[in-house]
Parts: C-alpha cells; sequence; structure tokens
C-alpha cells in the first residue's frame, strides 16, 4: 500500500515536471515569435519612419499591424531625437491620433502602459498638467518615469510639483528629482514657486541645491533666508548654493550667519568657502 | 564623399542617422556591437566612424582606445554619439580619443553639419 502512495507520488511529480517544461517552452516559442514578428513588421514600416523624419506627411497605413507598429515606432524614436526630427515625428504622432491616445494610457490598468503613456503625452503636448497626477502614482517605476519626462520636456512648470514628489512619502528619489528639475532647466528662481515657503525643509534643500547648481542670480534673497533657517543642512546647502550663484550683495548674509555656527563644523567650511568664491576670504575660527 | 561607419545598437537609431547620412551623399556601413565595429574599421577604414557608447560585446570607449592604438588606423575620426551626459564621461570619450562628441537626444541636422566639420579638418 504504502509502496502504491509513493509510486503514485512519483508519477504525479514526473507528469508536474513534464507539463512545467512544455508550459516554459511554450512560453519561450510564443515570446520568439512574437519579437520576430514585431521586428518583421518594425522593418516594413521603418521606410515610412524615414520618411516622416524627412517631413513628409504620411498617411496612417490602412493595415492596423502596420499602423500600430508606425505609432509605436515613432513614439518611440521621438524621445530620441530633438529639434526638426522631434518637430516632425511630435508632428505626425498629433495628426494621428496618439496624443489622445496618450490620454487614454494615462489611466491604463498596466503600470508599463501608464509610464509610457506619459513619456508620449509629454513629447507631444507643451501642458505637464494631465500628468501631473501620475507623481504620486502607486507605482514607483511610473513616478520615477514621470519625473525624468517631465525633466526631458523642459516643463518649467511642473517643478514645484516635482519637489513635492521628491518629499512626499510615496513620491521618487531627491536625486532623480534634482536631475529633473535641472534639466527642466529653469531660467529663474520663481520657477520653484511654493517650495521657498515650503514648510519641509527637504523640498527648500532641493531648491537650494539646484539653484546653486544653477546660479539662479534671483534666488539670493530664498538662500539668505534659509542662511537663517532651524535645519542645519539646508543652513548649509544655502551657504554653498550662495557661493555658487556668485553675489558679493551675499556676503553680508553670510558674515553674520558665520557669527553663531558652530566651529569646525560643515556649515562653517561652507560658509568660509562661499565667502571665498565671492572674493571675500575669512580664516576658520 | 566619405565613407562613414555607424555603430549603434538601437535599430531605429541606426537607422535614421544612417538615412541622413546618406542622404548627405555619403557612403555609410553599420554595425550593431563593438567587436563587429572593430572588426568593420580594420577591414573597411572609414573616414570617420560615428560611435555610441554603451554596445553590446565592447563598448565605444574599447572600441575608441583600439583604433587609437592601431598605427594602420591613423586618421580615422570618431565622433561619439551616446546618452552620456557627465562631464567626466565627455572628458573620458576625448580622453580615449574621440575627436567629437553629440549627446542623445540629438539633432540629426546637428549630426550631419558635425560630420562634414570633422571630416574637413586636415
Amino acid at each position: 500500500m504504502r509502496y502504491d502512495v509513493a509510486g503514485w507520488v512519483l508519477v504525479a511529480a514526473a507528469g508536474a515536471t513534464v507539463l512545467l517544461l512544455v508550459v516554459i517552452t511554450a512560453v519561450r516559442a510564443s515570446t520568439i515569435v512574437a519579437n520576430r514578428r514585431h521586428e518583421r513588421e518594425r522593418s516594413e514600416v521603418l521606410p515610412l519612419l524615414l520618411e516622416i523624419t524627412d517631413g513628409a506627411d504620411v498617411p496612417l497605413p490602412g493595415d492596423r499591424r502596420a499602423a500600430r507598429a508606425l505609432g509605436t515606432s515613432a513614439a518611440a524614436l521621438v524621445h530620441k531625437v530633438r529639434g526638426a526630427d522631434r518637430a516632425d515625428l511630435a508632428g505626425w504622432l498629433r495628426r494621428n491620433g496618439f496624443r489622445e491616445e496618450a490620454l487614454r494610457g494615462l489611466r491604463a490598468r498596466r503600470p508599463a502602459r501608464r509610464a509610457a503613456a506619459a513619456e508620449l503625452y509629454l513629447a507631444l503636448d507643451d501642458d505637464p498638467g494631465p500628468v501631473l497626477p501620475l507623481l504620486s502614482d502607486t507605482h514607483a517605476r511610473v513616478r520615477a518615469t514621470v519625473v525624468r519626462a517631465l525633466g526631458e520636456a523642459g516643463a518649467v512648470t511642473a517643478i514645484p510639483a516635482i519637489v513635492e514628489a521628491a518629499v512626499a512619502p510615496r513620491g521618487v528619489s531627491t536625486s532623480t528629482a534634482a536631475m529633473a528639475v535641472v534639466q527642466a532647466g529653469p531660467s529663474s528662481a520663481s520657477a520653484f514657486g511654493p517650495v521657498w515657503d515650503s514648510a519641509d525643509p527637504r523640498a527648500r534643500r532641493l531648491a537650494a541645491d539646484v539653484a546653486g547648481h544653477l546660479g539662479l542670480a534671483d534666488a539670493r534673497p530664498h538662500l539668505e533666508r534659509a542662511l537663517r533657517s532651524e535645519d542645519q543642512t539646508l543652513r548649509t546647502r544655502a551657504a554653498v548654493a550662495l557661493g555658487r550663484v556668485g553675489s558679493p550683495l551675499s556676503v553680508g548674509a553670510l558674515e553674520t550667519a558665520l557669527v553663531g555656527v558652530v566651529r569646525g563644523s560643515v556649515e562653517e567650511r561652507a560658509i568660509l568657502d562661499a565667502l571665498a568664491a565671492l572674493d571675500s576670504p575669512r580664516e576658520a575660527r | 564623399m566619405a565613407k562613414i561607419l555607424v555603430v549603434e545598437d538601437d535599430p531605429d537609431i541606426s537607422a535614421l542617422v544612417v538615412h541622413k547620412l546618406r542622404g548627405a551623399g555619403h557612403t555609410v556601413l553599420d554595425a550593431s556591437d563593438g567587436e563587429a565595429a572593430l572588426a568593420a574599421i580594420r577591414s573597411e577604414q572609414p573616414d570617420l566612424v560615428v560611435l555610441d557608447w554603451m554596445l553590446p560585446r565592447m563598448n565605444g570607449l574599447e572600441v575608441c582606445e583600439a583604433v587609437r592604438a592601431d598605427a594602420a588606423l591613423d586618421g580615422t575620426r570618431i565622433l561619439m554619439l551616446t546618452a552620456k551626459a557627465q562631464e567626466a564621461d565627455l572628458e573620458r570619450a576625448f580622453a580615449a580619443g574621440a575627436d567629437e562628441y553629440l549627446q542623445k537626444p540629438f539633432s540629426t541636422r546637428e549630426l550631419v553639419v558635425r560630420t562634414q566639420a570633422l571630416l574637413a579638418r586636415p
């Protein structure tokens, strides 16, 4: 009896193993077939894609598969180029309804589809508004993709939302947000808007870092105010940023900040370095 | 017109660059990985190589160094086309022997103009 049970268990295990191998083989085979089909479709529409980059108004192919392949290729390429090529591809995608498709995709169930839709939408429309809710998406990958895409799209009006996402409990990493803000390329400290008055010092730290990195001269009053913050890290970052902005008008505020600072601290070093950068060097005390 | 080798593993970018350079009247070859690129450079001796950095098998920087170490390839001009954007990356590319550096996302018009300027250098 015991032998019979053991035999059946053995047969069941062998059957399960064979079934698993069959499933794995079937999945691999279908993936290979799908990839080959995708590659063939991509090759077939490549001449049309190149015509679009030459400025031709190529009609959307009547065949659904070809139309989808051309749209997918154009949507993938539009992020990789700039200038006239980008304008031609974005124009073609807009004319053929891909902006509206991207808008629908922002509400897709699959995270990868939402992320791709956000990227495509931002390549086709200057208003970042519709993608901003995705900065608090449940999936980290979607949030990070949206932040990066906002930066690449030069969405200056989205900067306060990007900074907010960097300090949100379910947001993006500070470095991702900072890179996106730098890439967005604000020309004025006013692009940070309410961030300068944020109750969260981490938001103001990020603004100070980026303002210093970009040398935004009109950030000086905000940075000088940050020198009086209760947050030591913010004070230190503000001092570094003022050194980078390079206005001699900041010497007085830095000298005042130096008075109460802990000797030998990182903050003191930052203030002394900033004063030196402003041609007003002081000896370490 | 010049003979140019485009080394790029992204098929769409490769096709686009090849198309635009052919449109500018050049003879253009292509390769999609570093080892194939180096073999093509040695056999075809192109005037100029448009070289991606992140490549399978052998990266663009290694290809660049191998070309510069080979006296038979003296005079081969190299334009790095890469998504790497840090100042340190640019320094590494020039230290490895690149003549020109263009960052992705890129404009094909700019690429063609820079290519012409590079080919016109003595």
